[in-house]
């Protein structure tokens, strides 16, 4: 027989400075626990939503990032003639050049520089990247050096705004449009035309990389096999989904960091949520044994104490998720690496994450919970009954 | 009975709860030690007698732009100016990415001025001097890799489209950076063709009162040149990579202040219920004349000597993860965790005030509660 929830929920209301507290510290913990992971999906969320299986692109071997590549232009021509690419709207196979730089260039509010991303893109490149959608202004004009850039990017760095004119390469440029990544990594991005790009970072010999978009996956494998065999061109190819999900490499001293803290700050939660526990339990002794003389069994005893410490933790663990869920609106912002430039990125509260959350709440109150049921439902019943 | 002794024993009276408030205390604040141990070394790279005198020149724009290797000669005139090297990172990987560790190539004939803190092995020098592909490597290092001198290794160029293959011809020693690969960086310019640039200088001073001096004469020197120079000292250029990383000081701040919070909760939850539970002899206490202060003091002390348990135990904790290898378990993010005695005597403090302050309300409460009300509360 399973004595009654309401016996456990009663209890914890009559107590509630108590129940107060030790909830409360559970829910710390998991707050802390679910906002650095969050940080830590947010950044590969940033990578993972950015790629398309049917996007290839094609580097230099043995770069880590597209920003280390290089394609010359005559690699280019060879891709644009294979069979596998999928034809754009104007008849022409979509392969587009991109030409990447790094620019250093003031944050808001306190100025501190940072490394920003210069995407220089082919009109092309819309087609291949569907998610890039332009929300304010509009798209640039080849030849004006005119910019857009990700809103994200506009609210991030000084200068800019739509109409702001930014310099760098030496040149001015005018921020025409900007534009939603959809938190993609393209959000850390300002994007121009290319061939403005070679001229003003005197990159004239070639581009960075070249992204082709194939018909099927099937045409992905085959177009992949051809120019990794393609004695003429020595070329790496990715498809931009294995490619991104390698530069999620960037998260892991984050989620390293993240599990070391709910592991210790988990440690001692339990001891805490031992303690109540084992005080719940002595100061309801007659109560146990009153109990166990109704005819309940040491086991549902165990369950009972075990459920209530459950319970409290998960009161803990909604608390926790609750009060982070607002951090789902913050940006923020860290280096990558590999391309030596600033990532921007917002919080992912998502409901895995508090459903993880909570699983690590449970286990919490079970592990605190154990050790203090089973000494009540060990304690002989006259003891239990003779105590004052 | 002393009122030491009085203390001491109410505190092991509950020993299954004094031991698990005082392990709750203890791993929380060994949480906090830790998280600012790493924020402090991150944020204070330490100064030594060398690295005072060392100053890293690079592209005003970042690292990421170039440096024409004609500087140099121009950067060794600047007066005060003892030795001006060409540094490189080369990026390379070692047989596939997961076996990272920093690589760079350096000017050979300044290398072993400019880092006079390195034990180097026998013969390193000389060697490195006469053999073009001559690679140096720290102690750590080779001992990761089961590298020995003479041993002939390939590095695959990420950044640079070339792979390099080297002879390990020497070691080095350093307490805490023991683990980088230096090779001559006119190994890498012949391999590039004749590239012609690098990443950046690094200049040793005679003295440190002339680097800032130092500094303002090179970043002037070539102020409104194609290749505009930022010259820092070592302990800045370092800072500029943690900056990097976000804002890590907020992070880890708002952590902390969370942690603390939930070690008041524990400890206060915990007093409160063992006061609870002893009303009985604080108005005997009271019956037999001991003044309310004398009470309040018994009541705060035990709760400080909990907590300071607990700072013992996170202090131990510490030490043990000081001795820990670190490093491998971050992938070289975070070198070591090595608390240091300032940071291990505020923890100790910490935890008293915890102590005191979690108890404060509970005993203010009990000690002021009349003889008559306390034994009437009695269940």
């Amino acid at each position: 027989m399973i004595i009654p929830l309401q016996y456990n929920l009663r209890y914890l209301r009559t107590r509630w400075t108590g129940t107060l507290i030790t909830a409360v510290t559970f829910g710390l913990v998991v707050a802390v626990f679910v906002i650095v992971m969050a940080l830590a999906q947010g950044l590969d969320r940033a990578f993972v939503t950015t790629g398309d299986p049917l996007n290839l692109l094609i580097m230099r071997p043995g770069v880590q990032s597209e920003m280390q590549s290089s394609v010359s232009i005559d690699r280019y021509q060879i891709i644009r003639t294979l069979k596998g690419i999928a034809t754009g709207a104007d008849g022409e196979p979509i392969v587009a050049p991109e030409v990447l730089v790094v620019v250093n260039k003031p944050k808001l509010p306190d100025g501190g520089k940072s490394n920003l991303q210069v995407r220089g893109i082919d009109l092309k490149t819309l087609e291949l990247r569907p998610q890039v959608r332009i929300v304010e202004g509009r798209m640039y004009e080849p030849g004006l050096r005119e910019v857009i850039a990700s809103r994200l990017v506009s609210k991030r760095f000084q200068g800019f705004r739509l109409g702001d004119t930014p310099i760098f390469g030496g040149g001015t440029w005018t921020v025409v449009g900007l534009f939603d990544g959809a938190g993609t990594a393209y959000d850390s991005e300002v994007w121009c035309d290319y061939e403005e790009l070679q001229q003003e970072f005197d990159r004239r010999g070639g581009y960075s990389t070249v992204v082709a978009r194939a018909t099927d996956p099937a045409a992905a494998a085959a177009l992949a096999r051809t120019i990794d065999e393609d004695p003429r061109l020595k070329l790496e190819v990715k498809t931009e989904v294995q490619y991104y999900s390698e530069q999620t490499e960037t998260s892991r001293p984050l989620k390293l960091f993240g599990t070391f803290l709910a592991t210790v700050m988990a440690i001692g939660a339990c001891f805490a949520g031992m303690n109540t526990m084992y005080g719940n339990v002595a100061s309801r002794a007659k109560e146990i044994g009153t109990l166990r003389v109704l005819g309940y069994t040491p086991f549902s005893i165990v369950l009972c104490f075990v459920f209530e410490s459950v319970l409290l933790a998960l009161i803990g663990g909604i608390f926790g998720c609750l009060v982070s869920l607002p951090m789902n609106w913050v940006t923020t912002g860290t280096t990558n690496f590999q391309t030596f430039s600033e990532v921007v990125f917002q919080f992912a509260v998502t409901p895995r994450l508090m459903t993880i959350a909570l699983g690590f709440a449970v286990v919490m109150g079970v592990v605190g919970g154990l050790l203090p049921a089973v000494s009540a439902a060990r304690r002989p019943i006259i003891d239990c009954l003779s105590k004052v | 009975m002393t009122y030491h002794t009085f203390i001491r024993k109410n505190a092991l009276r509950n020993k299954r709860r004094t031991a698990l408030t005082v392990l709750s205390v203890g791993f929380s604040l060994f949480l906090l030690i830790t998280l600012q141990t790493v924020l402090s070394t991150l944020l204070n790279p330490r100064e030594t007698e060398e690295s005072a005198l060392r100053i890293a020149v690079r592209h005003s724009v970042g690292l990421t732009q170039m440096l024409p290797i004609s500087y140099q000669a121009k950067l060794e005139k600047v007066p005060h100016v003892k030795a001006a090297m060409p540094m490189q990172w080369f990026g390379g990987q070692y047989i596939e990415p997961k076996n990272f560790f920093a690589n760079f190539s350096v000017g050979h004939e300044q290398f072993f001025d400019m880092f006079p803190e390195f034990e180097f092995s026998d013969g390193a020098e000389d060697a490195f001097m006469k053999e073009r592909i001559a690679a140096i490597v720290g102690d750590a290092l080779m001992e990761k890799f089961g590298w020995s001198v003479g041993d002939r290794i390939t590095l695959l160029g990420a950044i640079f489209p070339v792979d390099l293959e080297f002879r390990i011809v020497g070691s080095y020693a350093h307490e805490s950076n023991d683990s980088a690969f230096y090779f001559r960086h006119d190994y890498l310019e012949e391999s590039m063709s004749d590239w012609g640039m690098v990443g950046t200088y690094w200049l040793m001073a005679d003295s440190a009162e002339a680097v800032p001096g130092i500094i303002d004469a090179v970043d002037s020197q070539f102020r409104n040149t194609a290749y505009e120079t930022k010259s820092e000292t070592e302990s800045a250029f370092q800072l500029t990579f943690v900056s990097m990383l976000g804002n890590v000081q907020l992070l880890i701040g708002s952590i902390s202040i969370v942690v603390v919070f939930t070690m008041l909760l524990v400890a206060g939850s915990t007093m409160a219920m063992t006061i609870r539970e002893r009303l009985r002899e604080v108005a005997i206490l009271k019956a037999i004349g001991y003044p309310r202060r004398v009470v309040l003091g018994l009541v705060l002390g035990e709760a400080a000597t909990v907590s300071l348990m607990g700072s013992v135990v996170a202090c131990g904790l510490s030490l043990a993860l000081a001795s820990t290898d670190v490093a491998r378990a971050t992938g070289g993010f975070v070198e070591k965790i090595d608390p240091g005695p300032v940071v291990l005597a505020a923890a100790l403090g910490i935890g008293i005030m915890i102590g005191l302050v979690s108890a404060l309300f509970p005993a203010v409460q009990a000690s002021g509660m009349s003889i008559n009300e306390a034994m009437r509360r009695l269940e």
